[in-house]
């Protein structure tokens, strides 16, 4: 389980992306990014840590370095792909991090504490619980179709493109009808829709850590509001 | 949203889930094709990618939840994804705008009957994942930054993105509107095809 509550997440999107706006001096940007990065280290997470921090570093030195290219395509080239991907990097950074930290029980606990509707809470539950079945359907449709010899390679489904579509989709959507039905019988008789607060073993707070970490955020974000000022 | 029940709230979720692997997929594919020749521009290409093969989930979804908020929901999921996944998060607006769009049009107007305004309201909803293609535009402002940087003065960046930005977008939209017709059309003929849907079915 993450030490950083979701609470923490939301803090970083909102400020990942509002630095798009804006465009700050580099080591400022740099310091922000790493931020970001720090974050992978408080987890536990050393080695995910140090991967983004030489990413960070890459991006750093070859914005650096682009703007003494020469000025052909090659040129312009590099110096947009260094300058325009590195302008979402903290983004990808943040989004990184969040993904790969956080539980989908943690995710849902949260917004049921915020009083998200019902209508959405509920899907979104079905929506991460249907992954592992959409991976293990496809897998057996993919050994019945080589089993009668249809599309036995991965060339072969691009060759007729429709074809496999279909082959795919049918027994996949079919199934989903299926496991739809299931699914509802066994919520219901759980109790997915009852209206009462609902318990969980998992338990989002929002701890000294986290407040921490947002400081150390709020005074990255003053200090960048004071140079776009 | 108050007439969807428990099955229709789970249906969605389980459509959800395969319109995002459709997603991810057609994401994948055109990153990997695109992506190594111009870096970040594939997101041009992938509304229409998505619209093409996903158009059976919509169809189904549309025939099996034929209520208002379905469509709602799934962009609002969709959208949510966006959120927290290391996209731009304002990519979100575009998804719930244009499943809202789609939604009035599908379930009010069309009362789920009209195919032509179920064509129309895939379309719409295609351009929901037209979001992802903003980063360009933050991608675009900070070259032109680091050309002023470079010493360049306004007019030639002018020049440089005078044929990009307008060509740029209709080859979007219109790849967004033939991927979407085509999607609609194999998703309507797969799903008439293998579930018709039998009566009855509460």
């Amino acid at each position: 389980m993450s030490r950083i509550s979701v609470y923490t997440k939301f803090f970083l999107i909102v400020f990942a992306n509002g630095l798009l706006f804006f465009t700050l001096p580099d080591p400022l940007v740099l310091a922000i990014t790493l931020y970001f990065c720090s974050f992978q280290f408080v987890d536990g997470r050393i080695e995910r840590g140090w991967h983004w921090v030489c990413i960070t570093a890459v991006f750093a030195v070859g914005t650096y370095l682009a703007y003494l290219t020469p000025d052909n395509l090659i040129g312009h080239y590099v110096l947009f792909f260094f300058v325009g991907l590195g302008k979402l990097l903290p983004v990808v950074v943040v989004g990184a991090y969040i993904s790969g930290t956080t539980k989908v029980s943690e995710l849902i606990c949260t917004l049921r504490r915020l009083h998200v509707p019902q209508w959405i809470v509920i899907p979104l539950s079905v929506l991460f619980r249907f992954f592992p079945t959409i991976r293990n359907d496809y897998r057996q449709i993919r050994m019945a179709m080589k089993f009668r010899g249809i599309a036995t390679t991965t060339g072969d489904m691009f060759r007729h493109p429709v074809r496999t579509m279909e082959f795919i989709y049918v027994p996949l959507l079919n199934n989903a009808t299926n496991v739809a039905t299931d699914l509802a019988s066994a919520s219901l008789t759980r109790g997915l829709t009852d209206p009462g607060p609902k318990t969980s073993l998992i338990q989002v707070r929002f701890t000294l850590l986290d407040a921490s970490m947002c400081l150390m955020g709020l005074i990255l974000m003053g200090g960048a509001l004071y140079v776009v000022m | 949203m108050n007439s969807l029940k428990a099955k229709d709230l789970i249906n969605i979720g389980i459509y959800s889930a395969l319109y995002f692997v459709c997603m991810a997929l057609a994401t994948f594919l055109t990153g990997f094709v695109t992506g190594l020749i111009l870096p970040g521009f594939s997101s041009l290409f992938v509304p229409g990618i998505v619209a093409l093969v996903a158009g059976p989930v919509y169809m189904l979804l549309t025939d099996r939840v034929p209520r208002f908020g379905a469509i709602t929901i799934m962009g609002l999921l969709m959208g949510l994804f966006f959120l927290v996944s290391g996209h731009f998060a304002l990519s979100f607006i575009p998804y719930v705008a244009c499943g809202f769009l789609a939604d009035v049009l599908q379930t009010i107007v069309g009362k789920a009957r009209s195919n032509g305004l179920r064509y129309l309201s895939y379309l719409i909803f295609a351009f929901g994942s037209t979001g992802p293609v903003m980063p360009l535009w933050f991608m675009k402002n900070a070259y032109v930054a680091s050309l002023t940087r470079k010493g360049k003065s306004q007019a030639y960046i002018d020049g440089v993105f005078a044929h990009i930005s307008g060509p740029t977008l209709i080859v979007c939209v219109s790849v967004t509107i033939v991927g979407a017709l085509l999607g609609a059309w194999t998703g309507t003929m797969i799903v008439n095809r293998h579930f018709a849907r039998t009566p009855a079915e509460a």
